[in-house]
């Protein structure tokens, strides 16, 4: 049986037991690097040292941790926030080296079927809100309002990100698919 | 594929999860973490503990007996007169702390 996230803090918080976070960690990090990767454009390494930072400032004020949050939302603020304040002290931009090399190996669909990793390159060129609207109320699961008070806006502002961004992704994927379909034999 | 098919596909993908394998990264945050350093509450606890043992101690080895017939036969006025040099004492150490504070103050 699988020890809640709630026994792990309490063990990590009184025992000072590193390996109960060592569980945190693991169980969360696909999910947290995921969203970092989406927040950063695809700079799969600045995504992952926001995340271990973000891990770290969480031990950290595991203490303060409330708990009237789920923990992995209360991570993702933190991540979130340490992003934030990245690009505030203008720090290197995402590595657009490191995001077109990415971008090339998915650079164009090689058949008519598209594939996962043609969304995430597609997803690169959305607005880095409606990017993380998308994952937010997708991927994460959340709904508009749990969306809007993570990232600080109007409920109504995220419906339309979701909106604009899924009508725009749809445009790129099906532009693809008509260059695909015209490329000379 | 058609237009249709591709709401159905980008609803689908956009919901599907991929699972990022660790890779070693659990064990870099480990190696990151601050070190669990000593237990400010057993601490506080332990100088409790040992405080209240030492006292213990000393209230069983102390003469009450004979050092309560001593202090039973002192006069009044030793009595003041101890009380007095005791105040005494305290109020020269007041006002020596606050003098070496207020010297030290930036």
């Amino acid at each position: 049986m699988e020890i809640s996230d709630e026994i792990l803090i309490e063990r990590a918080v009184k025992r000072r037991d590193q390996h109960a976070f060592s569980q945190l960690v693991r169980r969360h990090q696909s999910r947290l690097r995921q969203s970092l990767r989406t927040l950063c454009a695809g700079d799969h390494a600045l995504a992952d040292d926001i995340a271990q930072e973000a891990f770290i400032k969480a031990y950290k004020a595991l203490a303060g941790f409330k708990r009237e949050a789920q923990f992995f939302t209360w991570l993702y603020q933190i991540a979130r926030n340490q992003l934030i304040s990245h690009y505030r002290k203008k720090l290197p931009e995402p590595d657009s080296e490191l995001v077109e090399r990415s971008g090339e190996d998915t650079a164009a669909p090689t058949d008519q079927a598209l594939t996962r990793r043609d969304l995430s390159r597609a997803m690169t060129q959305l607005s880095a809100a409606q990017r993380e609207s998308l994952h937010l109320t997708y991927q994460l699961g959340y709904s508009n309002e749990e969306a809007a008070q993570l990232m600080q806006i109007p409920v109504g502002t995220v419906k339309s990100h979701v909106l604009r961004a899924k009508a725009k992704l749809k445009s790129i994927l099906q532009d693809w698919q008509g260059e695909t379909f015209n490329e000379p034999e | 594929m058609s237009r249709n098919n591709l709401d159905d596909w980008l609803e689908r993908t956009l919901a599907e999860e991929d699972y990022l394998e660790d890779a070693g990264f659990t064990e870099s945050v480990m190696a990151a973490l601050p070190d669990a350093g000593i237990d400010a509450r057993r601490v506080k606890t332990l100088n409790w503990a040992v405080g209240l043992a030492a006292s213990a101690l000393a209230g069983a080895v102390f003469p009450w007996s004979k050092v309560g017939v001593a202090l039973f036969g002192l006069s009044l006025d030793t009595w003041l007169i101890a009380a007095t040099a005791l105040a005494g004492a305290f109020t020269l150490a007041a006002i020596g702390g606050g003098l070496w504070s207020f010297k030290r103050a930036p």
